[in-house]
């Protein structure tokens, strides 16, 4: 392998490296890549998301006794 | 019942923290947030432009305050979650924002009769309030005179004269919210909170509910009165202020037993709960306004009035509507030209620098090929979207959304769902993301659902790329009706069968899934004015930023990868072209021509299409890197990336793998797929979970690939190539 190789393959470690953590950030509702208000942190900058209720509520946690 | 009257005035006043905006929509809130605060927040002339709450630092001499810019509301009677969100700050259910020291009551001075009913309403939970007359200079046009003085004698609040967006006004705002903060100068008498008065029987229901609210550990008096009021009036979905001690005989179902045991007694009399409230404080508020507002004349026929003739008229209005679209999209096409031949020239003469400083090596081939080509195919595209959102700013600056959502009410109807449908699905041409957040305004609930599931079917700017690139390298520029080219036409045919579908899929869940009443639209028009060149610039300024910010991480990322997949694993002796084909990459998109073949997608659009589903952009940038890296020779490199496609030959059946069907087929195919995940995020959190971003993904999945199908064969069966 060749210094342009190692290099070339670095960086596309990097960008991988990078889509990931916007991935992980972006389940995490941490603001993903940042380019979006998509899932946006609740406080990004000077604006404060409120979430709505949302439209379908999660199912709730029962536990049954037998 | 006693009229309740303002605790003195304490002998020291907090320092304020906290102030709140509130007001109708579009009375200049959030132009007055921008001002005060010297932030940018996006300002448009229709009503429910902000559709959740912001905050800024207000500057107070020495010390700065959090300044909260509301959604707007018209009651304190929430009818969609943007007013709730305005309701429970006031209230103080919120545990994420503290109630507010100080309420800023914005009014539009030309309307103050409907602004001043929540002002009262605000005033009777015993905050703060400050009121300020807004937008005069429009009133003063209207040849109507406020007297301030009058108003604040009759409201009890103070009073500031402001024209926002002319900056007049600004220094007495500050000034009286300064006195605020003063203990020694109470901003304002001491006034009874509530001054208007209903009859006898329905004051007496009032009061035996606050007490017994009171009883049960509910809110403080004033509070309480306006929780009375609001139970009184029928709405017993209501939320019931928690209790503040923890003990008590379950509190609110004896309160709403009371409250329908009230309501009863009071329609025997003949009164009737439901309004008896809103008609006496209406009829208070008119005769405050009689004391306070001088018309100088009978309101004149206005340009507005002339101007709604013509743009709101069925026939008129739909024509000129049409019309305006395509003027746009023909200056979208043709006036971006020259800029966006200027980036193509110098991306490839980036390219060409690069190619002959660097030795040949894989570092240079992930420069030109990966990310020269690869971003610079994306931002080619960037005059573009600043021409489509300058267009879109000065639509939404000059207050002709409102008439366009007016007058698609009759198609939205006609499916099931009112005008107000139509502005988040107009803001869902530039993205959808701020789309589906401006679906806040709709109250009924499934109608909301219903708005957010089609709202990523209107073409929005990423779209563009994809679109221009197939009209570029395969319409031809012949001309039709004379006035417009072939292109034109062509993208105004793809935002057009976007809309027509997504009306035609909102019938469809109208139906079934998602059955409800089709609602009544009410919308405000707003007066037009000239477009403020601030906020347009300001608003293609965002766009520029956020697309290049995009280019430069998202889009960045990606291309580097997809350069990774296209040039890996490396077999030596083969050439560039058998090279990409036996890649990463080469092998998915072979592996899925089974299914795109029907489509007339070879495995190089298969590629493209996965690269796509991060972002519809992403396309263009990923079929650049692989045309880039199955370049023969240097003169093949140096071509652009229409020419490549263009003379791109399927080396099994020796045709072209792009003709003018595949290229429409593959427009519609874009028009109707889901490829954003920024969208599937925000739909996830606007909805509350997963269940409904799949269902989109799926449904638009499964339309995209059986419209390109009908497309494709039925082009092929007419004999239009393929």
């Amino acid at each position: 392998m060749d210094w342009q190789q190692v290099t070339a393959l670095a960086i596309v470690a990097a960008a991988f490296l990078w889509l990931v953590r916007a991935f992980l950030r972006a389940r995490r509702g941490e603001g993903g890549c940042g380019t979006c208000h998509g899932c946006a942190p609740p406080h990004r900058g000077t604006t404060t998301f409120v979430p709505l209720e949302g439209l379908e509520q999660p199912p709730k946690k029962t536990r049954r006794s037998r | 019942m006693s009229v309740r009257t303002e605790p003195q005035a304490a002998p020291t006043r907090p320092r304020l923290r906290r102030v709140a905006l509130a007001g109708n929509p579009n009375s200049g809130k959030t132009t007055l947030f921008n001002a005060l605060t010297g932030l940018r927040q996006k300002v448009a002339n229709y009503p429910g432009v902000t559709v959740e709450k912001k905050e800024g630092r207000l500057l107070l001499g020495d010390h700065a305050v959090t300044l909260i810019d509301l959604p707007g509301a018209y009651s304190l009677s929430p009818r969609s979650p943007d007013e709730e969100i305005t309701r429970d700050v006031l209230l103080g259910r919120r545990t994420d924002t503290p109630p507010p020291d100080l309420v800023v009551c914005v009014v539009d001075a030309s309307n103050l009769e409907r602004n001043l009913y929540l002002v009262t309403e605000i005033a009777e939970l015993g905050l703060p309030v400050l009121l300020v007359l807004n937008l005069i200079d429009a009133a003063e046009r209207l040849g109507v005179r406020v007297d301030a003085s009058v108003l604040e004698r009759e409201l009890g609040v103070p009073v500031v004269v402001t024209a926002a967006h002319r900056k007049r006004g600004l220094a007495e705002l500050r000034r009286a919210i300064l006195r605020f903060e003063s203990a020694d100068t109470p901003p304002a008498p001491e006034r009874p909170l509530r001054r208007w008065r209903m009859a006898p029987a329905a004051e007496a229901a009032v009061a035996e509910l606050a007490a017994a609210l009171e009883r049960a550990g509910g809110p403080p008096p004033p509070k309480a009165e306006f929780e009375a009021l609001e139970l009184l009036a029928s709405d017993l979905s209501a939320p019931v202020s928690p209790p503040r001690r923890g003990k008590g005989e379950t509190p609110e179902a004896a309160v709403r037993s009371l409250a329908r045991r009230l309501r009863e007694e009071l329609s025997t009399r003949g009164i009737d709960p439901a309004t008896a409230a809103i008609e006496a404080r209406y009829k208070w508020i008119a005769e405050v306004c009689r004391r306070a507002v001088v018309r100088e004349a009978l309101t004149p026929v206005t340009l507005t009035d002339r101007l709604d003739a013509l743009l709101t008229h069925r026939v008129w209005g739909t024509l000129t509507f049409v019309g305006l679209m395509a003027v746009v999209f023909q200056a979208i096409l043709s006036w971006a030209t020259g800029p966006m031949d200027a980036i193509d020239a110098a991306v490839g003469g980036l390219a060409a620098w690069v190619q002959g400083r660097m030795p040949a090596g894989d570092l240079r081939d992930l420069l030109t090929d990966g990310v020269i080509a690869g971003v610079g195919a994306v931002l080619v595209f960037l005059p573009q979207i600043l021409f489509l959102f300058f267009f879109i700013g000065l639509l939404e600056d000059s207050g002709y959304m409102a008439r366009a959502a007016f007058l698609t009410d009759r198609i939205m109807s006609r499916v099931g769902l009112h005008g107000k449908s139509f502005i988040p699905l107009l803001s869902s041409f530039a993205c959808a993301v701020p789309g589906i957040m401006a679906t806040r305004t709709i109250e009924n609930r499934k109608d909301r659902l219903v708005t957010i599931l089609i709202a990523p079917l209107m073409s929005c700017s990423a779209r563009l790329p994809v679109y221009t690139l197939m009209i570029a390298a395969f319409i031809p520029a012949t001309r039709v009706f004379g006035i417009f080219t072939l292109p034109t036409v062509t993208l105004l045919s793809m935002y057009l069968f976007g809309f027509l579908t997504a009306m035609g899929v909102a019938a469809l869940f109208k139906r079934t899934l998602l059955k409800s009443e089709t609602p009544v639209f009410i919308m405000e028009l707003p007066p037009y004015r000239l477009p403020q060149m601030k906020s347009v610039f300001l608003y293609v300024w965002n766009a520029t930023r956020e697309f290049l910010v995009r280019a430069g991480t998202i889009i960045l990322a990606i291309s580097i990868c997809i350069w990774f997949l296209t040039s890996y694993p490396k077999r030596p002796g083969l050439n560039p072209s058998e090279q990409l084909a036996r890649s990463f990459a080469g092998a998915v998109g072979h592996a899925l021509e089974p299914v795109l073949q029907p489509l007339g997608f070879d495995w190089k659009i298969g590629i493209g299409l996965i690269g796509a589903t991060a972002a519809r952009e992403v396309f263009v940038s990923t079929m650049a890197t692989v045309y880039s890296v199955a370049a023969d020779d240097e003169e093949e490199a140096a071509q652009g990336l229409r020419a490549r496609m263009r003379s791109d030959v399927d080396p099994r059946t020796g045709k072209p793998v792009w003709t003018p069907l595949v290229a429409v087929t593959l427009m519609v195919y874009f028009v109707l797929a889901m490829q954003c995940m920024s969208t599937v995020a925000i739909v996830r959190r606007e909805t509350g979970g997963w269940k409904w971003p799949l269902f989109q993904i799926a449904y638009m999945t499964a339309l995209a690939y059986t419209a390109a199908l009908v497309v494709y064969q039925g082009g092929r069966m007419l004999g239009l190539g393929g």
